[in-house]
């Protein structure tokens, strides 16, 4: 419905356009439509819920040699001596930024659930999966949750007209075991398009995370020390998230604030590396048609054989910068700046099968599920917590567990100790990403499995 | 948007719900974004968002479902959105529980509006008046001037409304040391703009970065192994609030609870009492989502956990009496003066970790300062890791105090026993 609210305000945005230019040089307006509908059915309670839903929009100006931007609830009716009054600004640039320029475009876009189901249904599938969750001994409490986000926006300058929905849905299952005060958890999510095929994703991972939040119970710390490492598809994921992702967001690069600026055309990973981000790189979390710059989407390949090859940017900083923008200007919501953000973003799979990575370890560790981590662009520290580490000795798991597990150090360090890749990709989309400590935007990312050299604590 | 008595006539018609509860969120801001000294973007924010929580008694359930409204919505939509949450909420097969009656309506902070531009522009200046030295300097800032304003109201007939102005600061100083760069992150949260003070604070964010440049690894220091370690910041904020919500009515109704009231749970000096207000604290508020009216409770004294505390719907399953939630923490303890002890004192972590249900906390450490006995060493990218659960037991609290958005107490915890690698 509110799809059509916002194609039905593609007319007053495109007269706001001409009206604010008598005033601009440059004049955009970004509509956005997010609705997340959240379905919970837990051990202790139920719920179906819209989430953190909204629709407003963005008009963004040139003046001064610099940017202004106005974010409200609706633009009809809008009183443009009011909107100019807000947006006026004493502060001359130093070094006045060029004018965006954009080529003619006029394009519409769609991507929604082919397989959608009722409310009911999807909460009829989550009890399913939670009771067959809670009828393991030590399970406390079971948490099940599905997402469905399905997202509308609009873009309109004096060159473009563009519109675009699409759809994603998450499935989410958590588990909580207890053996006296000893309390564990482990969760799992999956991602797709589709209603149907999310939940049968889920379904499949019931038993091995209820298994693993029992054995978390047995989890010992692991001593501090450097490994030989094989990391899940999730913790792959996390480290080109974390340890290299955000230091090729090329604002980081206007700002002086990336490592990774001096090293475009330089070796920064083991020859087996190779790295791409982008909505456009495969069908996730973060896969859209054009960015909230009103960029379409790209596919950008971040290292290749190992050697850095691009940064991905928003439209201000690829401006400032000489570059052309990638599609990775994004907005935690219309009432946020765009800032040059990840989306989908992963490592190429390679030739080496799982088994064999796992046969190569005389005493590492096997880590898996994306617990958390933090980017450090300038100094290329990691900081990386996978839930749990399975033990491995003489190229067999021994069965003992540590929980949980961060990987710290270097970042060049790390990737060019990868010395396997396996070659089954995966990438999920679940997660939220901050810049910093805010800013938060929905990413994927994934990976094979890699063998790494890694200080563990 | 659609007017909010038209919204309360529509909820109050209709007969199939049985209570309501509409949160309505303002916001105007004023936000400057800097690279270097340069402004880059700046941005004016007018904003509303409406959600209406409805819940509806079948059997001998309540279910519950809410329905958010938008610019896009009118009388016809949102009836139509309205019978949707119904149908939804009859499918709810939750235990019955209250939603908070008739109490005194809170209303607190301003409606007066500053004008916020001028605000961030003072803030800007204040901030660059610090930025001025050549061996540091801010490579990246960004200032949002923010009046927020929230209401609740609910179908018992409370009407609550908080007013807050908030100044929010991010700011990182670079310095170039050796031929390298090194940064620091700093946020500031304040309730006021008072350019000295911000001047001051981000003067001393510059000097941090120039001890990170200058700092050194673990490995070419020798770290006394009984080393007190103080943490304060955003992970002594994560770490008080973790222990807290293990007496939360919900912790225990969820069965995730390690400890229980009565349970000697830490230091015999440790006392934590939560309340809806402490001077300083942001994140104070009269009131809670379920319109409940706020007053403070001790939930653990000379480190015996002596109360639980939580909203309404948990108290009510576990048939106690609802604090609702509160969300301001004041701690206290013995303070014990470790400036002649040899301690490590954690300036700034990379992200710190809490796990609540391991108890695990920790991360990387991007700055520290090590006293030896004699002097304090700057020491760079290492990582510690404890167990609240077992290291709360030793814990000690400095002299010194501070306030955080939703904590009052001692600035640092001082542990004995971590992990440091």
């Amino acid at each position: 419905m509110s799809y059509g609210f916002l194609i039905s305000r593609m007319a007053d945005a495109s007269k706001l356009v001409e009206e604010l230019g008598n005033y601009y040089e440059y004049v955009s307006i970004l509509g956005s439509y997010v609705h997340n509908k959240r379905i919970v059915s837990a051990t202790t309670e139920t719920s179906i819920d819209d989430l953190d839903s909204e629709l407003g929009f963005v008009i963004k100006v040139y003046q001064n040699g610099g940017y202004s931007e106005y974010s409200c609830n609706d633009i009809r009716g809008l009183d443009i001596a009011k909107v100019r009054r807000k947006l006026a600004i004493s502060i001359k640039m130093e070094e006045p930024l060029p004018i965006l320029k954009e080529e003619e475009m006029v394009k519409s876009f769609k991507r929604q659930d082919q397989q959608p189901l009722s409310d009911g249904k999807i909460l009829k599938i989550l009890q399913k999966i939670r009771k067959k969750a809670e009828s393991t001994d030590k399970i406390v409490n079971v948490y099940t949750a599905f997402v469905k986000r399905e997202t509308a926006k609009i873009f309109v300058s004096k060159k473009r007209k563009l519109d675009q929905q699409y759809d994603w849905t998450n499935g989410m299952l958590m588990v909580v075991s207890k053996d006296g005060n000893n309390i564990q958890q482990n969760y799992t999510v999956e991602g797709d398009t589709d209603s149907i095929a999310c939940l049968n994703k889920l379904k499949d991972l019931v038993d091995n995370t209820t298994e693993i939040a029992v054995k978390l119970l047995d989890a010992k710390a692991i001593e501090p020390g450097v490994y030989d490492v094989i990391t899940d598809q999730s913790i792959s994921g996390l480290i080109a998230h974390e340890a290299f992702g955000h230091g090729v967001e090329m604002d980081m690069f206007v700002k002086g604030r990336a490592k990774a600026s001096e090293y475009v055309g330089k070796r920064v990973a083991s020859d087996l590396v190779n790295m791409y981000d982008g909505a456009a790189s495969c069908i996730s979390a973060a896969s859209y048609f054009f960015d909230d710059d009103g960029v379409l989407a790209h596919n950008t390949q971040i290292i290749k054989d190992g050697i850095l090859q691009n940064g991905i940017s928003d439209a201000l900083s690829a401006l400032q910068l000489g570059k052309e923008p990638s599609g990775n200007g994004r907005r935690e919501s219309y009432s946020h700046k765009a800032y040059s953000r990840m989306t989908n973003t992963f490592f190429k799979e390679g030739k080496d099968k799982l088994a064999d990575m796992i046969k190569s370890i005389d005493h590492g560790y096997y880590l898996c599920e994306t617990s958390n981590g933090m980017e450090d662009p300038k100094n290329w520290q990691i900081q990386c917590t996978a839930s749990y580490g399975m033990e491995i000795v003489d190229g067999k798991f021994t069965g003992r567990i540590v929980a949980p597990v961060v990987i710290s150090g270097s970042v060049l360090d790390l990737l060019n100790s990868i010395s396997m890749v396996s070659d089954e990709l995966k990438v999920t989309g679940s997660g939220m990403c901050g810049k910093g400590h805010k800013e938060w935007v929905y990413v994927s990312d994934g990976g094979p499995h890699l063998k790494v050299r890694a200080k563990l604590g | 948007m659609m007017k909010l008595d038209k919204i309360i006539s529509i909820l109050d018609e209709n007969a199939m719900i049985d209570d309501y509860v509409i949160s309505l969120n303002r916001r105007k801001s004023s936000e400057l974004f800097y690279a270097k000294k340069s402004l880059e973007l700046n941005r004016f924010v007018e904003v509303e968002s409406i959600s209406v929580e409805i819940y509806v008694d079948h059997d001998e359930y309540r279910g519950s479902s809410n329905v958010v409204i938008t610019a896009a919505d009118n009388v016809s939509s949102f009836k139509r959105k309205l019978g949707a949450a119904i149908r939804k909420a009859r499918a709810i097969n939750n235990p019955w529980f209250p939603i908070a009656e008739k109490c005194a309506d809170v209303d607190e902070g301003t409606l007066e509006e500053e004008d916020l531009n001028k605000l961030s522009a003072k803030a800007a200046k204040a901030i660059f008046k610090a930025d001025n030295r050549e061996d540091v300097w801010l490579s990246a800032t960004e200032i949002f001037a923010s009046m927020k304003e929230e209401e609740i109201i609910t179908s018992k007939g409370n009407h609550h409304r908080h007013g807050q102005f908030e100044l929010f600061i991010e700011v990182i100083p670079t310095v170039r040391h050796n031929g390298s760069e090194f940064e620091v992150y700093k946020a500031i949260r304040k309730g006021y703009v008072k350019p000295k003070e911000i001047e001051r604070e981000i003067a001393e964010t510059m000097d941090d970065a120039l001890l990170r440049a200058k700092a050194h690894s673990l490995s070419e220091v020798e770290i006394d192994k009984d080393v007190l370690v103080l943490i304060g910041g955003d992970m002594l904020e994560n770490i008080v609030d973790g222990f807290a919500s293990e007496l939360s009515y919900r912790t225990i109704y969820n069965h995730q609870n390690h400890f229980i009231k009565g349970d000697e749970v830490a230091d015999g000096s440790l006392n934590i009492k939560l309340d809806h207000y402490a001077k300083g604290c942001l994140s104070s508020k009269g009131f809670d989502k379920s319109g409940l009216k706020l007053t403070g409770k001790t939930i653990i004294r000379n480190g015996k956990a002596i109360g639980n505390y939580g909203e309404l719907r948990y108290a009510h399953y576990l048939k106690k009496k609802a604090t609702g939630n509160l969300p301001i923490i004041i701690l206290g303890g013995e303070a014990v003066d470790y400036h002649h002890k040899k301690h490590l004192l954690i300036k700034n972590f990379s992200s710190p970790q809490y796990e609540s249900s391991s108890g695990y906390f920790g991360g990387e450490v991007r700055l520290a300062l090590y006293y030896d006995g004699n002097e304090y060493i700057p020491l760079t990218g290492f990582s510690i890791a404890g167990n609240i659960y077992n290291d709360i037991r030793n814990v000690k609290v400095s002299k010194e105090e501070t306030t955080m958005s939703y904590y009052k107490g001692p600035k640092y915890l001082i542990f004995s026993n971590l992990s440091i690698y």
